[in-house]
């Protein structure tokens, strides 16, 4: 019989504005923003810039004066970085225990049943100076018997820094996680979004400890199965488990925002092409194949008529091949196409994905094999080349390379670590004081 | 099995038929060579190592010259000997431990330094 999970959950604080400071320790204590890939919002806060009121999402354009004035850095995001980063720290996690979820780019979880550790707040603060000595980012670690509960703590671990980044909810003995239950609002609570506070409210369940204690009926009641296991996790009983390291990806997103709205097909085409190239080369890197994709056009949301258009298709076969997937998106997005409209920005979704490894002949008999290898073999060449030489070395046609679309990424700081133009410099010096 | 014949790119991006894989280069099941691998001498911890390009010539009578690039590990404690990158309110140099201030932060320790004698 295997042992009961025991949760630890190690979020890394204010991911991207760390990753940027990890270079420019000029900027520790300062207020630094890092903006979305279109300098369009706030994706990532110092503490500083967070006592200063820049609310999450803030529009930049909004916020240019005030940033200004307040003397905040800002940053356009540099994803190749924060990437890196975020694997570094998955590799020191994984050296630790091999049971370990990746859950997002700053957050995964940990189960350390199998370890054996006498004191989880001690092993917690070891492995977050771990993290900081060696990745150079700090975290935030929150250990249960539920992933919920670890949630809930790691939360409170950065909020409240009397708590040396960990705090362990193991115990449900002794009163101290009925008092942190108590003092989590609703709305904070993983899993209950801005829908179902209110909904709790009425019920007069304010905070983690009340929600906790309804009965699994009520619970099901008001939100259904999900609120039942919510309760479940909140009190110490864990529905969910570790998902298991590995898991095929469901879904490949990508999405631009023009960088002024647009009626011309050309633009979008241009676009929905590098879109799918790059959607493409991400199955590719994976190992996988698309069988059905989506292309969404949709106007300015807040200007008048708002448009959203939405188109989904079969491939008919499962591919990564980038002409193909490429010149089914842009003929999708031809049928779409108004006129009249301004488009705002393109999305595309890839789903219905499968192992490359499944690919057999006998289940996909009318596959032309051959043809399929050449097309690999063509595939793999041009990914080694740009891996290389920098993406888009060599791209195709349809690929507009403008900056009408393309991010606009101005504030951007050096790819630190992909790039091997863009090292960090540093002076030699014979003595640290001269 | 799923490729029969390998096809490579080589570093001009021009493809290559390399024919049927040779078992004693190929390790089993992962198609990896076996040959060395730089990383293996220089980068112990991939985790903890960042590289960074070097500008100056304060160094130069140790050998150390403008344009190498230095292999920094942040998991070494630094010896006093170590050559170090520090970080100080005016700015960042790379030097010897021994010679920092002690209000000085040690960012990460030298584990190596990388000289191109030729450019191709």
């Amino acid at each position: 019989m295997s042992r009961p999970p025991i949760f630890a959950l190690i979020d890394c604080n204010n991911f991207f504005v760390s990753c940027e400071r990890l270079f420019r320790p000029d900027l520790r204590g300062r207020p630094v923003v890092v903006l979305s890939s279109n300098d369009g919002c706030v994706i990532s806060r110092s503490n500083e810039a967070k006592t200063l009121g820049i609310p999450m999402a803030a529009p930049a354009f909004k916020y240019r004066d005030i940033f200004k004035q307040q003397g905040i850095a800002q940053f356009s995001a540099n994803f190749e970085l924060y990437g890196d980063i975020s694997q570094r720290i998955t590799s020191v996690l994984t050296s630790i225990t091999p049971r370990t979820e990746i859950y997002s780019v700053d957050e995964s979880f940990l189960d350390l049943s199998e370890l054996d550790i006498d004191d989880y707040c001690q092993w917690g603060r070891a492995a977050r100076s771990r993290l900081l000595r060696e990745v150079g980012i700090p975290t935030s670690i929150g250990i249960a018997p539920t992933k919920t509960l670890a949630k809930l703590a790691s939360e409170h671990a950065k909020q409240n820094h009397e708590l040396s980044g960990v705090l362990d909810l193991l115990s449900s003995a002794s009163p101290t996680r009925e008092a942190y239950l108590s003092n989590t609002p609703s709305k904070e609570i993983w899993g209950i979004g801005w829908r179902l506070a209110p909904k709790l409210r009425a019920e007069g369940v304010f905070n983690a400890l009340q929600l906790s204690r309804l009965s699994s009926r009520h619970a099901n009641q008001l939100m259904g199965v999900h609120g039942r296991q919510l309760v479940a996790e909140l009190s110490g009983q864990a529905c969910h488990a570790l998902e298991a390291l590995g898991h095929v990806r469901q879904t490949i997103m990508k999405g631009r925002t023009f960088g002024e709205d647009t009626n011309q097909f050309q633009v979008i085409e241009a676009a929905i092409a590098s879109l799918g190239a790059g959607a493409a080369a991400s199955l590719r890197r994976e190992g996988l194949l698309a069988s059905s994709a989506v292309v969404s056009l949709n106007t300015n949301r807040h200007h008048p008529n708002y448009q959203y258009q939405r188109q989904s298709i079969r491939l008919n076969m499962p591919t990564a091949d980038t002409g193909y997937i490429t010149a089914q998106l842009a003929q999708t997005a031809a049928e779409l196409f108004n006129p009249q409209a301004r488009y705002h920005r393109a999305n595309i979704l890839l789903y219905d994905l499968v192992s490359h490894d499944a690919l057999q002949p006998d289940l996909f008999g009318s596959i032309d094999l051959a043809d399929h290898r050449a097309s690999q073999a063509r595939l793999q060449a041009l990914d080694t080349i740009n891996s290389r030489y920098g993406q888009h070395t060599v791209h195709y046609a349809a690929e507009d390379l403008s900056s009408t679309w393309r991010p606009k990424r101005e504030l951007r700081s050096p790819h630190y670590t992909t790039d091997w133009n863009e090292l960090p410099t540093i002076r030699t010096a014979r003595f640290s004081t001269r | 099995m799923d490729n029969d014949l390998q096809t490579m790119a080589d570093s001009d991006g021009v493809s290559v038929h390399t024919g049927f894989p040779n078992p004693a280069l190929v390790r089993r099941g992962q198609g990896q060579r076996l040959a060395l691998d730089l990383n293996q001498l220089l980068v112990r911890r991939p985790s903890s190592t960042y590289l960074f390009r070097l500008a100056g010539h304060a160094l130069v009578d140790q050998g150390i010259y403008d344009g190498d690039v230095a292999v920094i590990d942040r998991a070494l404690t630094p010896r006093p000997t170590d050559l170090v990158v520090a970080w100080r309110t005016s700015g960042s140099t790379l030097c010897r431990c021994r010679s920092l201030d002690p209000e000085d932060q040690v960012w990460g320790v030298v584990t190596a330094i990388i000289h191109k004698y030729r450019q191709p």
